[in-house]
């Protein structure tokens, strides 16, 4: 009678190529490119909602080429397990004028603090951003939109 | 020697990415530069630097964070600079600023940092208010250079300064 034992040195070369898997989808989207799906209302008409899928680029985040009127996938600043998609309106330095809403009375100037953007839906009157948490540090940006793939193939500027 | 510089390349990307995203995600060795975590850190700015071994799993995969705990986390001003503090408040909790001698409630996805060295530190106190948690990147564990100053970090919670606490995440 023959008993098969479980062959360990198979089960760790699985786990060196599943280990080296992970990492390299792990390099890829946090350095290079990954998709996205996009839900939501804050970002229309740019996007749906509806399960838009974009692809982003995470090369500018490194490069400190984020700037106004990018697109971008953004750790949500009230809630750092979540990400969200917003606009960046405005850079650093620059003066934000931002309208009355229902916490605010009154027209508010805002300068962009050093190293934060100021981010906004396309949406504004269903966008929870940076009119309500204030500036984002750029340190919080994952990556800037390219490419929208679904349902329609344009390019995000 | 052709084969063996195919091979060694080979084996490099293969390695390359696992080392990555191991210091990025699970740990690493900083070097801690300055005098705002005395005496914690570089007791004695004359005699270097210290290095110290950072564990990231449990802010970057967990997302559990510990009042109390020395922390490595990316400047709120500067997207290319971690800085070393110390983790006093987090969301929900009111804590003591003694700059402004007021109580402030720290907001959802907020916390509150400090260095140890109060007179030599750009903090929360001092400069960036309530920080991102999503900018925290890891626990200070120990000093593991120079040989002399080895040894864990302290994660005790300085006295006096959160008022009260919410529930612990």
């Amino acid at each position: 009678m023959q008993v098969k034992g479980i062959n360990w040195s198979s089960v760790f070369n699985a786990g060196i190529v599943f280990t080296r898997s992970l990492s390299c989808f792990y390099v890829l989207g946090t350095y290079g490119a990954f998709l996205s799906k996009v839900s939501g209302p804050s970002m229309f008409p740019t996007f749906s909602g509806q399960g838009d899928i974009v692809i982003v680029e995470a090369v500018s985040r490194w490069l400190g080429k984020i700037s106004s009127g990018d697109v971008v996938i953004c750790i949500r600043p009230v809630d750092p397990r979540e990400n969200i998609i917003k606009r960046v309106t405005a850079g650093e330095n620059e003066v934000v004028v931002v309208y009355p809403d229902r916490d605010h009375a009154d027209i508010r100037r805002v300068v962009v603090p050093a190293g934060h953007v100021w981010i906004q839906g396309d949406n504004p009157t269903h966008s929870l951003d940076s009119r309500q948490y204030g500036p984002v540090p750029l340190a919080l940006i994952r990556g800037r939109v390219l490419l929208q793939v679904w349902p329609t193939l344009k390019a995000i500027a | 020697m052709r084969a063996w510089l195919v091979d060694v390349s080979k084996q490099v990307a293969l390695t390359l990415p696992v080392a990555i995203a191991f210091t990025d995600l699970i740990a690493s060795v900083v070097k801690v530069e300055g005098p705002s975590m005395q005496p914690t850190f570089n007791p004695d700015s004359r005699k270097g630097s210290d290095w110290v071994l950072v564990e990231k799993v449990s802010h970057k995969l967990m997302y559990k964070y510990t009042r109390g705990d020395v922390i490595v986390l990316w400047a709120p001003d500067n997207p290319r600079l971690q800085i070393v503090k110390r983790l006093i408040a987090l969301e929900s909790d009111l804590v003591w600023d003694d700059r402004k001698q007021s109580a402030e409630e720290i907001g959802a996805g907020h916390c509150w940092v400090e260095g140890d060295n109060s007179r030599r530190s750009c903090d929360s106190r001092t400069s960036y208010g309530p920080v991102h948690l999503g900018l925290l990147e890891g626990r200070a564990l120990c000093v593991i250079w120079p040989p002399s100053r080895m040894g864990w970090v302290n994660g005790e919670l300085p006295p006096g300064k959160v008022l009260t606490t919410s529930k612990g995440r």
